[in-house]
């Protein structure tokens, strides 16, 4: 999934918002968000339809985190057994972190030493098949445990606005509201700094996810940092 | 049916007690998007009924032997309130709210792509506020557009509709008294773009041509309601409705 540019004009512009079962426009191979039926493609979600390279996607405007192997999320541990850890990366199962996906040195039964129950870390998507088990690791680059901060919850298909092109977005309300910001792909957020500036950064990510499909957003969360700036 | 009588439903001039004519839909306004703890849901005045939905999902599956290896279920559960109806209704599970919880989650099973998400669960409340006769299908009409904002892959948006039959009469969308004291009520829920029937029951009595009459009003109708699920998710998510 690609930055929305803000400058760009609406999508709404190109391709209009298709409705589950809708015909799409576009009779390209059938991508993501699409079916087949008679031999046409259809929408399967709300969203807007996106073609590129040949394949007719939908954008959706919300639903489940679909993970894609080189995924950077963020993960919760729910659960701890002797040599994994069982966390939730937003799937509907949780995923198992072996130790041996870690640099770590971990003794067998010791797991709990180096991550416990409510931890959280950035991991990365190794494999993800059809039968919704998914393999993550700690091994990539920018994996690691998270030691301070908030998780705050969006929709995964509006990350990449939190993110913005080029990260211009969360750049932008790093620097208004003094925090460190870690965004993972699967909607789950972490923010940490002082308080306050995490409560605004918290409100920021939440009005940017909320307003994601709508233009001129930049300038609207600029707005709205500069005026809630030091309350 | 049960308090079939006598009673007189329907004019001299072929109106019935709420002045709708045979084949005349109550009022209805659909709302996607209403609540905001749900991944998605929805709102449905009809008539006096009023329905919430909300959607979660898809999650892991409990209890774990209802998983399916290869697929989604759908856990529908439709629920009246104890102030929906005169009567006060006794809270929690019955009989017939098991059975409207089941054939929910069986319509919507026809149109949710579950077998993108195996092992999973795609849970659907419904909460009927208020009640007015055809609650099945005002709760149906409002799960699936709640189940469109949540952003689950679906192949269709399914509208439901009741026919019946009142003073030997064929009429459309039943209200509270045609239902007690009608002759017959034919809920239906179909998939418009291939028209496929995804629900139907029938209390009561219906000759085959009654029959006809009546499932070729309800799916007039339930084009009509699709129109309405259409625009509403289309205003909430910012298109031209």
């Amino acid at each position: 999934m690609n930055a929305i540019d803000d400058n760009a004009p609406p999508v709404t512009a190109k391709y209009p918002l298709v409705l589950p079962g809708d015909p799409l426009q576009d009779g390209g191979n059938m991508g993501r968000g699409t079916f087949r039926r008679d031999d046409k493609l259809h929408a399967a979600v709300v969203g807007f339809e996106n073609p590129s390279a040949g394949y007719s996607n939908v954008l959706p405007m919300g639903g489940p985190y679909q993970p894609r192997a080189g995924d950077k999320v963020i993960g919760i541990v729910m659960e701890t057994g002797p040599s994994f850890w069982r966390l939730n990366i937003n799937t509907a199962l949780n995923t198992t972190l072996h130790h041996s996906e870690t640099l770590w040195e971990v003794p067998f039964g010791n797991t709990s030493s180096f991550m416990k129950v409510g931890d959280a870390c950035i991991a990365e998507i190794l494999m993800s098949d059809r039968s919704g088990t998914n393999q993550i690791g700690l091994k990539g680059e920018g994996c690691r445990k998270l030691y301070n901060g908030t998780i705050v919850r969006i929709s995964p298909p509006r990350v990449p606005r939190i993110i913005g092109r080029g990260g211009s977005m969360v750049t932008l309300i790093r620097k208004g509201t003094g925090t460190r910001i870690q965004v993972g792909q699967n909607g789950f957020i972490c923010v940490d700094g002082d308080p306050a500036g995490i409560v605004l950064a918290q409100r920021a990510i939440e009005l940017t996810a909320r307003e994601a499909p709508s233009s001129g957003l930049t300038e609207r969360v600029e707005a709205f940092l500069e005026e809630n700036k030091g309350d | 049916m049960a308090g079939h009588s006598d009673m007189q439903l329907i004019d001299e001039k072929g109106l019935r007690l709420d002045g709708r004519k045979p084949d005349e839909l109550r009022p209805i306004r659909i709302e996607a998007g209403v609540l905001n703890r749900a991944n998605g849901s929805a709102y449905v005045e009809w008539g006096g009924n009023k329905v919430y939905c909300g959607v979660f999902g898809p999650i892991e599956c409990h209890p774990r032997h209802k998983q399916k290896q290869d697929r989604a279920i759908i856990q529908a559960r439709y629920n009246m309130a104890p102030f929906s109806v005169h009567d006060r209704k006794r809270p929690g599970w019955d009989r017939r709210s098991t059975e409207i919880s089941l054939i929910i989650s069986n319509a919507l099973e026809q149109v949710v792509m579950l077998e993108q998400f195996p092992r999973a669960a795609i849970r659907v409340d419904m909460q009927v506020v208020q009640a007015h006769a055809g609650t099945r299908c005002v709760a149906l009409t409002a799960a699936s557009v709640a189940l469109a904002d949540a952003g689950i892959p679906m192949r269709d948006i399914i509208p439901s509709c009741a026919a019946g039959k009142v003073n030997d009469t064929v009429v459309l969308d039943l209200n509270k008294e045609e239902d007690n004291f009608g002759q017959a009520d034919l809920p239906i829920a179909i998939v418009p773009s291939t028209g496929e029937v995804v629900l139907m029951q029938l209390d009561g009595h219906l000759t085959s041509d009654e029959f006809d009459q009546a499932l070729d009003m309800t799916v007039k109708a339930c084009h009509e309601i699709h129109e309405l699920q259409r625009n509403a998710l289309l205003h909430r998510y910012g298109g031209e409705s």
